[in-house]
């Protein structure tokens, strides 16, 4: 598809006047992944936007050893049904994996699904939903929802399990036609029960198994195939028909573009029809290729223009995973364990969402309490943590591995972390604090860095 | 930059620094999040739901009215400022008892302070509903056991019983099928009783249930009660401080205290670095200073920190370890190991290395000894046929070993073993055995160990604690249980493991047969003790097979002596866990009474110290949780009472020999004892639990509580005649409720601070009745089970043993000449039967019992309308009928707790196999095979929270009995 000139989602160009930037590079991370190493950042200016993009969307495969490891790290979940490990093998993955942005769409499809382990109640069904929410976090829309209809920590979560054709649950028709694809208005009351019809027929099988990981068959004596009227189409509609017909809507690929602004672009303003409708015809007309529409923004002028920088709260994942990531702290100094507690402390605890519409983001993860949480966790990512079993951040060997000159690694963290959204006299304040190039006087610098308003934002 | 967003985190964060006012704290924003979703209304409702269990449960630990409601208070308060946190939504009801259990503890400590400091002794009230003296027993430890379990079986547990709730309730609430509650209730029964019973606690299961459920009836919470704890309730929620929510100090502190020990999410930052957050983004100046300061603290906070403190005060060096004592060592009590060693196609192996080892139960706590580790109590090598002999002690005390192994290790070769002993099995009072064992080639396992971060685990230590066939495999029992025994294998045994992780963090064991199942245990102070069980039969034998471990937990603390305040040296520490129980840790404090230890995974702990040397002073328990929010280590300080140091012998009482091994117990009197301090957390010492044993000279020493209390003797092999008692008399009242069995019972009564003089102890040995038992047609019965009310040879009270017997004959120990004994054989599977009369003499060729058809007895059950429970489910759901076999006659009459119960086996549940799965007929009726021609039984039904005798009745040989209609009451 060509794009007009004046089309806000035409491909970026650099020119000299817009050049492409630390500042455009790093947006790009913090928004497409979480956040980026100085190595990284040094790359992708070099590369260019459209490889950046191209690499964030084709990323290089897993190694057999990562495989084994990842497998391990899963059968550990598995076996301790231990929800913090969980959340622990999830962090691995956004913090180690060679595709952060299928990870930063892994949780945006969590918070869109928001289905929490409260009521699952087990490691396992919801470490399998998590695995669908990335298997097709870059895919297509359709399959996704197919898939999740079916998904057991799904039917437990919408009480689909319970859903027989005589006595249809109508949890999860009403949760999939106004959070998960229309939203409200643009359904009416008996497209609800009719859905619920479609959607039933899936059972509870419960193993005795030490995991828990209980099978949920379709059982077609249970599922309700008379015909049905749904959205103004009358069928013997199935579940796939009444994903079909849905996303025929074009309200359907108005929502999911909405939502998807709301993640990539800016959670401060509300995207108007001169930006979304020409998204959401482009995700109608590609089937909802997720990767299509997901390519089409981090590629666009829009994305990258300056007034959309920085222009989302970071949401407590972003934020506490964000630090480690771009400080590049040894696997060894980390604790992931620690760090799911953090998220949790500052108002995301993973798996756990508070309700059926999932974390509110945006200025809600700001209060009182979590501003003061991201401050401890900049504190003990700065300072170490002996009892968390996190150690200091050793800023000396950061800029060695990095060839940064002893000197400039004061400057260089500000780059790293800030890109020059930094206002003068605190840059000079922080450059104060660094000055004499000490181990302590460094991290006394970099707390200052990330403890400035600008970072609480991506 | 012109950003709307960074205004508004500036705003944010501006607003946060003019909310660090210390008198509001930190938590007001999370209470008013907590407010937003809930109401009043919705409080008063969860208090009339879970209010009665809380109370009931406060008014268990604590006696007294007020603390009671102090405690109750305190829980619901506690849920307020938590209610953001609770996970498990759907278990409120297990959150709850958690909480209260916590808060109630505490509150006990602080009675007993308070008592203490006033000098004077609170009589238990007496409005409490339960004072008898089983019941006083059960109820101060019922709540610690039940937090024991886990979640599964706890959570059910307490709907059912505790807070009342029907099978289809608990069903719906948890969202588990109704067989799956009612079969996790069964296991959950089963599981408490068993715990209740290593702690001296027998209880059948009737008594078990209905102690259980007579709990709640009587804790209605008073609506003054209801109305103070809504108004606390309301006020707190509207984010006011506790002080103002019109609640008690006691209240207030308890509340607090709880909270503390939960952790909530701690804020470090402190009102310094929080304005320094606040500065920031407009202003910097201000900064350097603050951050240095910050750095400083936490460089002084290092300086600080335990295991860093100054040179050792006492100059003494480690205890060393304690000999456990032999068995009986006379010659006619040993018992010879005697066989061959072969490889697959029955070649002899030379030179293979044989071992008899035990795992000593539980019921005797050494500290000294390494945990896991089972006892060698034999070693030798195979020779040129292949063949072994192994003399040990002879094997009587199922007590002492709860299993037994003999095992066959050579180079190249999987172990190969027998299992002696095991849970199910009792006691072989034989003396020879004859075993062919047969080793595979074996296989070798190559492994991997990562942490969580993925990274290699290095140089840690893999043990092979379990080693077990595929299930398929008739010809051994499935496991043999090593333990970390290999650190110390006999002479050149090729035991399977331990191996240490290389830098990639890769591992191979050998030793081990193909197709065995492993359990794996890692101990390692960097990760969490762990056991991982492998099924290599799973995977390819060339794979490589990975795990990761999680980091460490480490328990930090000092053992005090709490007369003089001193650190108890090289003190010896015991943890346990949460999740499954039995996962001991043990430890050794340093030369200043620090320790530092790691436990197994889990969500909470007991801890024990004790003096290793100071014999004077008692043990001491504490239970606690491990803070959430992923810190790694936790202090626990723990100080040991002084006690009297009981000294003595124990000789048999004809010949005056000394009696080597016999087992301790105390049971403190707590009625009329001026020095019992109600609530007193001293370990185990108020359970009369078997406690120490006696040594090879027959000499023991045993420190107690002061004031009045009986020592209780167990002779080491069940040849002794018991000296029968009841918990009332060992209380210093009348013979009441339960039946004791020790073989010596002294009453004792010291004054704190005396020394008092040796004492001797005479048990009498009984005589050994014996006999063969015959088929009607003449033939030796085998495959019996022998059942006597006198043969009690794990503790101190009945607890339902077999009498070993084999190939029809059977030895009946501790026989008193004087007396008479009723016994009851059954060989269930060819439905013979016998209850005899045996007289207590020994005679050369013995008894011959005879046994007789088996009889039956059909049985309807109704409702009081006479309509009948068709398809009714016998386990787990209420109505619960219970057959019951009379062993020791006594009161049938359930409401008046102070008769002395009848000692009686509950081993058949109207079937014989304690399915879960059985039903009556449709039209009701039920058919109880399998009775013992003559013995007595008796129906008692569970029903609405109470236990009642329905019938009881004998049957004739072969006799089918019509018993009629049973009325039990349908629960709504």
């Amino acid at each position: 598809v060509v794009r007009a000139k004046g089309d806000p989602w035409a491909a970026y160009e650099p020119t000299s006047a817009d050049p492409w930037d630390l500042r455009k590079v790093a947006h790009l991370h913090r928004r497409a992944g979480f956040g980026a190493t100085w190595a990284e950042l040094d790359r992708d200016l070099k590369a260019g936007p459209a490889a950046s993009v191209e690499r964030l969307l084709g990323p290089r495969p897993l190694t057999a050893q990562e495989t084994v490891i990842l497998g391990s790290l899963r059968e550990g979940v598995l076996d301790s049904r231990d929800s913090e490990r969980l959340k622990a093998w999830w962090l691995y993955r956004i913090l180690y994996d060679p595709d952060p942005l299928r990870e930063k769409l892994t949780l945006f499809w969590h918070g869109h699904f928001a289905t929490s382990n409260r009521k699952v109640q087990s490691a396992a069904l919801i470490l399998r939903q998590n695995e669908l929410l990335r298997r097709h976090a870059l895919g297509d829309v359709a399959t996704l929802l197919k898939e999740i209809s079916a998904d057991g920590a799904m039917l437990v979560w919408l009480d689909g399990a319970n859903s027989r054709k005589e006595k249809p649950n109508e949890n999860y028709a009403r949760e999939f036609l106004e959070l998960f694809t229309l939203g409200p208005g643009h359904y009416r009351e008996t497209d609800v029960r009719e859905a619920a019809r479609a959607f039933t027929g899936w059972h509870r099988e419960r193993t005795d198994d030490f995991r828990g990981d209980d099978a949920f068959p379709f059982e077609p004596a249970e599922s309700d195939t008379g015909g049905k009227t749904f959205l103004g189409q009358t069928g013997a509609w199935q579940s796939a028909d009444i994903i079909r017909i849905t996303l025929e809507q074009p309200a359907a690929a108005k929502f999911l573009c909405r939502k998807l602004y709301r993640w990539f672009v800016s959670d401060s303003i509300e995207p108007g029809d001169e930006l979304l409708g020409p998204l959401a015809e482009e995700l109608q007309r590609e089937r909802y290729s997720l990767r299509h529409v997901v390519g089409v923004i981090l590629r666009s002028r829009h994305f990258y223009a300056g007034a959309n920088h920085r222009q989302r709260i970071a949401g407590p994942v972003e934020f506490a995973a964000g630090l480690l990531r771009a400080l590049e702290a040894p696997r060894a100094d980390v604790s992931l364990l620690a760090l799911a507690a953090a998220c949790e402390r500052q108002g995301q605890d993973l798996f756990y969402p508070p309700n059926v519409k999932g974390w509110d983001g945006g200025r809600s993860w700001l209060t009182s309490t979590t501003i003061l949480e991201r401050g401890n966790w900049i504190s003990d990512v700065v300072w170490g943590n002996s009892g968390l079993g996190i150690r200091p951040f050793d800023p000396l060997a950061w800029a060695t591995r990095n060839r940064i000159a002893p000197e400039q690694t004061m400057e260089a963290l500000i780059e790293l972390v800030l890109q020059g959204d930094v206002h003068p006299p605190a840059r000079a304040a922080i450059l104060r604090a660094g000055r004499d190039g000490q181990p302590d006087s460094l991290r006394k610098g970099l707390q200052l860095i990330l403890n400035c308003p600008e970072c609480q934002l991506v | 930059m012109a950003n709307g967003q960074l205004d508004f985190v500036v705003r944010r964060i501006r607003k946060l620094a003019g909310l660090a006012d210390p008198d509001r704290g930190p938590d007001k924003p999370l209470l008013e999040s907590f407010i937003a979703r809930r109401d009043d209304s919705a409080f008063a409702q969860l208090l009339e739901r879970h209010g009665p269990m809380v109370l009931s449960l406060c008014r268990r630990l604590l006696g007294n009215r007020h603390d009671a409601e102090d405690a109750f208070q305190a829980t619901f308060l506690v849920l307020i400022r938590k209610a953001r946190s609770i996970r498990k939504k759907d278990s409120l009801a297990s959150w709850l008892h958690g909480v209260a259990f916590r808060v109630a503890r505490e509150a006990r400590a602080k009675t007993v302070r308070r008592q203490a400091h006033e000098r004077q002794v609170s009589e238990m009230s007496p409005t409490d509903p339960a004072s008898d003296v089983l019941w006083r027993d059960l109820r101060l430890v019922l709540d610690e056991e039940l937090q024991r379990l886990p979640d599964k079986y706890r959570v059910p547990l307490i709907l059912y019983y505790l807070e009342g709730k029907t099978t289809d309730e608990a069903a719906r609430l948890l969202d588990w099928p109704r067989g799956t509650v009612g079969g996790r209730l069964a296991r959950a029964r089963q599981m408490l009783r068993a715990r209740l019973a290593r702690r001296g606690i027998a209880v059948s299961a009737g008594s078990l249930a209905t102690a259980l459920a007579s709990t709640t009836a009587s804790a209605a919470v008073p609506s003054a009660l209801a109305e103070a704890t809504l108004k606390a309730a309301g006020v707190l929620a509207a984010g006011q401080a506790m002080t103002a929510a019109a609640v008690s100090e006691p209240v207030a502190a308890l509340t607090e205290g709880a909270l503390k020990s939960m952790l909530l999410a701690k804020l470090k930052v402190t009102g310094a670095a929080l304005l320094a957050v606040s500065v920031i983004g407009t202003s910097l100046l201000a900064h350097q200073a603050l951050a240095g300061k910050q750095a400083n603290a936490r460089q002084n906070e290092m300086k600080s920190s335990p295991g860093n403190t100054a040179a050792p005060q006492a100059q003494r060096s480690p205890p060393a370890r304690r000999e456990v004592p032999p068995a009986d060592d006379s010659a006619k009590d040993k018992t010879t190991f005697a066989g061959q060693v072969m490889d697959e196609q029955g070649q002899p192996l030379a030179e293979a290395a044989v071992a008899v080892f035990a795992s000593p139960s539980l019921y005797v706590r050494d500290f000294t000894r390494t945990p896991l580790a089972p006892l060698i109590l034999g070693s030798t090598k195979t020779d040129v046929q292949g063949r072994f002999q192994v003399v040990t002690p002879r094997l009587t005390a199922q007590e002492d070993y709860f299993a037994c192994w003999v095992a066959a290790g050579a180079k190249g070769y999987g172990l190969g073993w027998h299992q002696l002993i095991s849970w199910q099995q009792p006691v072989a009072n034989h003396a020879k055995y004859e075993l062919a064992l047969r080793l595979p080639r074996e296989q070798i396992i190559r492994g991997r160990l990562l942490d969580l971060q993925g990274q290699p685990a290095r140089n840690v230590k893999v043990y092979v604690k379990v080693v077990a066939t595929s299930e398929k495999d008739p010809s051994n029992s499935a496991g043999v249980t090593l333990g970390i025994l290999p650190d110390n294998p006999p002479e050149g045994a090729s035991w399977p493991g331990p191996a240490l992780t290389n830098d990639e963090g890769r591992f191979s064991l050998s030793g081990v047969g193909p197709g065995c199942r492993l359990v794996l245990h890692f101990r390692d102070e960097r990760y969490t003790h762990e056991d991982w069980e492998v099924d290599p039969a799973s995977k390819t034998t060339a794979e490589e097979i990975t795990h990761t471990l999680a980091p460490a937990r480490t328990i930090v603390g000092q053992v005090t002596f709490a007369d003089t305040k001193k650190p108890v040296p090289y003190a010896c520490l015991l943890v346990d866990e949460s999740m499954q129980g039995g996962h001991f840790v043990y430890g050794t404090a340093d030369a200043n009474g620090r320790f530092s230890i790691v436990p197994y995974a889990g969500d909470y702990y007991p801890i024990t110290a004790s003096a290793p040397e100071e014999e004077h002073y008692l043990a001491r328990a504490k239970l606690f949780f491990w803070p959430r929010g992923g810190a790694l280590t936790h202090e626990i300080n723990l100080s040991l009472p002084r006690g009297i140091l009981l000294r003595g012998k124990i000789i048999e009482e004809a010949s005056g020999r000394p009696v080597a091994g016999a087992r301790l117990g105390y049971w403190l009197q707590k009625k009329h004892n001026p020095y019992y301090q109600r609530g007193v957390d001293i370990g185990e010492d108020g359970f009369g639990q078997l406690r120490a044993k006696s040594n090879v000279d027959g000499s023991f020493r045993l420190p107690v509580f002061p004031g009045p209390g009986r020592l209780l003797v167990k002779g080491p092999t069940p040849d002794y005649i018991h000296v029968e008692t009841t918990m009332g008399e060992l209380e210093g009242s009348k013979p009441s409720n339960t039946r004791w069995h020790p073989d010596g019972l002294v009453l004792v009564n010291h004054k704190p601070g005396s020394e008092p003089a040796e004492m001797t102890v005479k048990l009498r040995r009984g005589v050994m009745i014996h006999g063969q038992v015959l088929k009607p047609d003449g033939q030796a019965a085998t495959e019996l089970k022998l059942i006597c009310g006198s043969y009690v040879p794990k503790t101190f009270r009945y607890s339902q043993d077999f009498v070993p017997i084999r190939n029809g004959r059977f030895e009946l120990p501790g026989c008193d000449p004087e007396k008479t004994y009723t016994a009851f054989f059954l060989d269930e599977k060819n439905q013979l039967g016998a209850a005899v009369e045996l007289p207590g003499k020994e005679t050369n060729q013995g008894a011959t019992v005879r046994l007789a058809r088996c009889g039956t007895a059909r049985v309807r059950f109704v409702d009081e309308q006479k309509k009948p429970f068709a398809k009714h489910q016998l386990y787990g759901i209420k109505p619960e009928p219970f057959l019951v076999l009379i062993v020791t006659p006594g009161s049938s009459n359930f409401t008046n707790i102070e008769d002395l119960q009848a000692d009686a086996v509950n081993w058949v549940n109207c079937d014989k196999k304690l399915s879960a799965e059985r039903f009556t007929g449709a039209d009701g009726r039920l058919t109880f095979a399998n009775l013992i021609p003559g013995a007595p039984y008796r129906i008692v039904v569970h029903e609405k929270g109470a236990t009642v005798m329905k019938r009881e009745f004998t049957v004739k040989a072969g006799e089918t009995l019509e018993l009629g209609d049973v009325v039990m009451k349908r629960e709504e």
